[in-house]
């Protein structure tokens, strides 16, 4: 019986180490996923809610007061937002985020959401009932100028299974999942008035 | 003689044995799940910490609610794409002022919350004392598939007092939706303090 050398050892466990790296991708850096875009009106669904941003505006009338001030602007993102689960949703407050170069930041949540119909703040959304929701940021007035690109991210959370603390009933931060951009519309008005 | 004796001990033994393995709680959940004291629309039902009667279910498209007593201003009608329930209910809390934010209203597998935005004053907002009953309403807007669904016909309204129910007593109120005629316009009264023997 031959003997089988050694370097024939050492070449036969090169080229398994190769075949398995091979096997599984190689050393090429994972190419970054692009994020799925949707476009004004279209409807993202995620595993909790159903989102369509359908209006971007900046107005220097609060929403939520109905009054004018001449120092500040409103940015508002108005969105129709379905829970597609089968119990009371919270997250409505973390569905959408905005970047607004110099403006706002991706991570400040909104100053505010309302029922846009009802001008009501709202804090969770019932399953298998559409909303139309106003997201609320307020800025300094003429921080966004007409024409402005909006870029916009719509967010998911994951169900976490065998926390040590929450069991199942835990969720991941929430994720970016979705994106679009827009140009502002301008509704502010000229003769604002200071209260 | 004394053999079968041991035999049938044995065989008893095993069957109290199989029955208290056949109805242990199974999940960690079980253990620790709520009780509940079910009762229909009318009925008195009495838990732990609250005292509450359902007296009333209506179905509606939109609510009138000009009751609004506050700073500032509130709009007087609520309409709905979908559909309100309104559930009147007499409540009194038997050891420290409760709060109904955590009511839920569920249809088959899916649940509602009362709905936030009944101005004031309403009944979450009236904390009576102990022994002092509050009539009020709650609305939990419904979809029209959980209304058409087969489950709206045993639907419950249950009152967690407070977010975890772990052990505790639940009062759930059965209700049947499934015949509710909607009304287009329902006026929600607001919510009061009751003269306890009316």
């Amino acid at each position: 019986m031959t003997r089988i050398p050694w370097w024939a050892w050492v070449l036969g466990g090169l080229a398994l180490v190769v075949g398995i790296v091979a096997l599984v991708g190689g050393f090429a850096t994972s190419p970054a996923k692009e994020l799925p875009v949707v476009s004004l009106g279209e409807t993202f669904t995620g595993g909790e809610l159903a989102a369509s941003v359908d209006r971007v505006y900046v107005t220097n009338t609060n929403p939520d007061t109905g009054l004018v001030d001449a120092t500040v602007d409103y940015l508002v993102v108005e969105a129709t937002v379905e829970n597609v689960t089968k119990s009371p949703s919270a997250f409505s407050d973390s569905v959408l985020r905005v970047a607004v170069d110099g403006a706002i930041d991706e991570t400040t949540p909104p100053n505010s959401i309302l029922d846009t119909d009802r001008a009501l703040r709202i804090s969770y959304v019932q399953p298998g009932v559409p909303v139309t929701l106003s997201y609320i940021w307020s800025v300094d007035a003429a921080a966004i100028p007409e024409g402005t690109t909006i870029y916009l991210g719509i967010f998911d959370q994951f169900r976490v299974y065998g926390d040590p603390i929450f069991g199942d009933g835990a969720y991941t931060r929430p994720t970016v999942v979705a994106k679009l951009s827009t140009v502002l519309d301008d509704v502010r008005t000229a003769e604002a008035v200071t209260e | 003689m004394n053999r079968l004796r041991v035999i049938a001990a044995i065989a008893a033994l095993l069957v109290i044995a199989g029955l208290a393995v056949g109805t242990a709680p199974t999940t960690d959940d079980d253990v620790v799940a709520p009780f509940t004291v079910r009762g229909g629309l009318g009925d008195t039902i009495e838990t732990r910490v609250l005292t509450v009667e359902a007296l009333d279910v209506t179905r509606a498209a939109s609510l009138d609610v000009s009751y609004f007593e506050g700073l500032g201003t509130y709009p007087s009608q609520l309409d709905t794409d979908a559909n309100w329930i309104v559930v009147t209910v007499r409540l009194t809390a038997t050891i420290a002022p409760v709060s109904l934010s955590n009511a839920r209203l569920s249809i088959g597998d899916e649940e509602f919350r009362a709905s936030e935005f009944l101005p004031r004053p309403s009944i979450n907002d009236l904390l009576a004392g102990p022994g002092i009953p509050v009539v009020g309403s709650l609305a939990f807007e419904v979809s029209d598939a959980a209304l058409a669904s087969g489950a709206a016909g045993s639907a419950e309204l249950s009152f967690p007092t407070q977010f975890s129910t772990q052990l505790d007593e639940i009062a759930t109120v059965e209700l049947d939706l499934s015949d509710l005629d909607s009304v287009a316009d329902y006026r929600v009264a607001k919510a009061v303090i009751v003269d306890g023997g009316e």
